[in-house]
Parts: C-alpha cells; structure tokens; sequence
C-alpha cells in the first residue's frame, strides 16, 4: 500500500505544476513609438510569450493602418487618407473610407455639440501653430491668425454617403483630437479576436482597461504636472471605463519661457490655458478623446452640462495645484 | 494488482527497494520542483536587469548593476551608473529622454519618442497605466 500512495502523491504533485504552467497567465508588455506621435503601450496577460506577440503585432498593425488614415501632414501610396483628402476635397467631393467617415461623423456632431469648441475643421489654425512648433520659431502673428480663421468653419464641411466635399476650399481637417481614442478602442477589439482578454491599452493618454489583471484592478496613476515621470497627483482604479486625459504637460512647447498645450482654443485662437489637464471617464474611448479635448477648452460648467449627455464623468486639474471633480469620477483616498 | 501480490511475500528486502526507488523519486521530484522554481524566479526578477528595444525589436538586455555606456546605433547613449539607468545624450531634438530622471524601479521606463528608442526595466509598477 505504501509504494502506490506515495506515487499518486508524487503524481499529483507533478500534474498539479503541469496544470499551473500550462493554465496560469503571465504578464507581458510591449511599447511603441510609431504611431500618432505618441507613446503607445500594451500590458496584457497571456498564456505565452508568442500568444501575446501575435496578438500585440496584429493590435499595433491595426494602429498603424489608422496612422496612416489619420494622417494630415503625409500621403503614402494606395490608400486617401486625411492628407489626401485636404488636397482635393476643395475641388472636388471624394469618396472615403469608412474608417475616416465613422471618425468624421463622430467629429461632427461633437463640433455641434460643442459649438465648436471640438472642431476637427480647424487644420488652417492648428497647422499654424504645429509649424511654429516644428520650426522652433515665434508665434503666430494676429494676421496669420486671423487669416486662418475665417477657415476654420465645420459647417463648411459636408459629408454625405460616404463622400466628403468642402465648401469653403480652404478647410483643412484635424482630427489630432480624436483619433488616438478611436485607435485605442480598435486595437482594443483586435485584441480580444486574438484571445487575449485581460489587457489595458495606453495611446498616449487614451487608456483602454479590459477585463482584470489576476491579483486585482487596473490602477492608473494621474501625474503631477509639477514632478512628471512617476509621481503621481492621484491614482484611481479602472474596470469599465476608458480614461482619457488631456493635459498640456503631455505634449507642450515653450517659448519665451511660457508653456503652451497643444490644444488650441478656436474662440481665443491661442493654446488653451484654463486647466493643466483634464481626464474623463467614458465607456467609448473615441468619445472620452473628444470630450477632454473639448472640455480642456471650457468651463467646468458646461463641461459638466456636456459629460451629463454622454455620461460621462471627469476631474479637471487647474494650473494652482486645485482640482474639481464629478461625483462619479473615483479617486484612491 | 500482479505485482502487487507478487511482491508481498519476498519480505524485508523488498521492501527496502521499495524505499530506495521512493527516495530516487521524490528527489527527483524536488530537483524537478527547485528548477522550475529557479526558472519562475528569473522571469519574475525585476530591478535588476533592464531592456533597450529599438521600434520594437529588442536591442539588448543589461545588467543594471554593473555601469557601462551603450551606444545605441549612433542614435543616443545610455548610461548605467550606481544601479541607475539614464539617457546620456541622444540626437533627437527635443532632448526629452535625456532631461528624464534615472530610472531603476520595475516598470519604469525612459522613451525617446522621435528616435524610437525605448528603455525599460521588466515587471509591475505601482501603477499599470500613467497619463
Ligand atoms: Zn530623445
């Protein structure tokens, strides 16, 4: 009796490591640097190594397919995307692709919403100032400024069965403001069709949480603007809900010792400067990136007006270190 | 069953084989248990080594504790110093990697975004996600 005890112990001692390797998930990550100029990472918890590689790669090549789409400053070869379509939709109505005509719409009815202060028709302004970054020159003067204003109207842009005309032939698109969210969510699908449940996608400040890590909730951390990279001015805990964040700290440029967003106010015709950032709690992550762009560029209360319609809640941080939140926007104590 | 019956009667002697053969496998069933132990805990380490990954593909993995300078195909230099891994200088304009504090902790990492350039040390942080 003794020799086929201690066996059967030895054996489930044995299948009981097998099983644990064999079923037990693992934490990956991977970041990348490639797409919407910004930094965009994946943590997920796989079976293996190559489960989370193949469904990563396929992820990231979804991410760069609406790279390219989105793009405003290059074209490439086969396909329109918003480059292209910059260049010929003055003239002539284009078709489009139903990733661009989803997002468009999208765009369309928040610029409506929001009385544009969510306005992806305003490239002749924004593109101004994305010059002055790259060229490390001045500002903007009041002409420029003014000059590309009377071209920055999102009525002037019509967009029916799938096809896109300008009426005003100087629009030029932008959608910088809610491209990143809308990406987010799809790699976020790609992911699940390639069996990985368990994930939480950051594209640049537009985070998808799915599903649960093993030993708990995913836990995001707010920075402080006054001490970036690792510390952290809240932390809160996600299961549902996107979390989107725009702040002028993540992507800035400084001139003449002041720091500009790069979210710019089509009302001021400047950098908007009400808030050091504002994150916003939403089911659809297109939906939070359009929200926080807009909100960044109002008051807390009509932002509040806006979140109540979708939603949505939202915790806005002022440059004096004072912050306001929604009841429903949970931060750790 | 039969050899079950068959060895009963044989006595002392057997039994001690019996014994003998136990010991070999639960030996070896330890042995087997602290490898993959050992196998568990070198994946789980964290602090200790950190990766550099170039658009994607891995550079090279280093030993945090031992200081060096890596030069990463001309386009920046990093720095190991006093179990601390930094950016040292780099070629891409804005300089943001190189302003970025030192890092050493599990899942902090330093990005240079322009040339693609990411380093990280391995494993959780106290946070999944930072914005
Ligand atoms: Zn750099």
């Amino acid at each position: 009796m003794k020799k086929p005890l201690s066996l059967l112990f030895i054996v489930i001692i044995i299948s009981s490591f097998l099983t644990s390797c064999g079923q037990s998930l693992s934490r990956y990550s991977v970041t990348y640097t490639d797409v919407f100029d910004t930094v965009t990472n994946i943590t997920a918890y796989a079976k293996s190594q190559t489960e989370f590689d193949k469904a990563a790669t396929a992820a990231h090549n979804e991410l760069l397919r609406l790279h390219k789409l989105y793009d405003i400053y290059n074209e490439y070869d086969g396909i329109i995307n918003l480059a292209t379509l910059n260049r010929l939709c003055g003239a002539s109505e284009q078709k489009v692709d139903k990733d661009i005509e989803y997002l468009l719409k999208t765009g369309l009815s928040y610029a409506e919403k929001t009385d544009g202060k969510l306005n992806i028709a305003a490239g002749a302004l924004t593109g101004l100032w994305h010059d002055c970054i790259k060229n490390g020159g001045g500002l903007p003067s009041d002409e420029e400024l003014y000059e590309a204003k009377k071209h920055i109207s999102y009525k002037s842009v019509r967009l029916e069965n799938g096809a896109l005309f300008f009426e005003d032939p100087d629009i030029k698109l932008d959608v910088g403001a809610i491209a990143k969210g809308y990406a987010a969510d799809r790699a976020a699908s790609v992911l699940v069709s390639n069996g990985i449940n368990d994930f939480l996608i950051n594209a640049g400040g537009n985070v998808v949480p799915h599903g649960k890590k093993p030993d708990g909730e995913w836990k995001i951390g707010i920075q402080d603007p006054d001490k970036p990279g690792g510390q952290y001015r809240f932390k809160m805990a996600v299961s549902d809900r996107s979390v989107v964040t725009s702040g002028s700290y993540e992507r800035f440029f400084t001139y003449g010792g002041k720091t500009y967003s790069h979210i710019i106010d089509t009302d001021t015709l400047y950098p908007a400067d009400r808030y050091v950032s504002v994150t916003v709690l939403c089911v659809d992550s297109a939906d939070g990136d359009a929200l926080s762009t807009a909100l960044f560029c109002m008051s807390v209360q009509d932002g509040k007006a806006l979140l109540k319609e979708k939603g949505a809640d939202a915790l806005w941080i002022y440059a004096d270190g004072g912050y306001e939140k929604t009841d429903g926007f949970k931060i750790d104590e | 069953m039969p050899t079950e019956a068959m060895r009963k009667p044989t006595g002392s002697r057997s039994m001690n084989r019996t014994a003998v053969s136990d010991l070999i496998l639960v030996s070896a069933v330890v042995i087997i248990a602290l490898v993959l132990l050992v196998v568990f805990s070198i994946n789980r380490a964290d602090g200790s080594v950190f990766e550099i990954t170039v658009n994607g593909k891995v550079y090279g993995t280093y030993d945090l504790n031992k200081d060096t300078e890596i030069d990463v195909y001309g386009l920046c230099v990093v720095c190991v110093k006093d179990g601390e891994v930094f950016m040292k200088s780099s070629t891409c304009k804005g300089k943001d990697c190189v302003h970025s504090k030192p890092i050493s902790k599990s899942g902090q990492t330093i990005i240079c975004l322009p040339n693609g350039v990411v380093i990280r040390v391995p494993g959780e942080s106290e946070v999944d996600a930072a914005i």
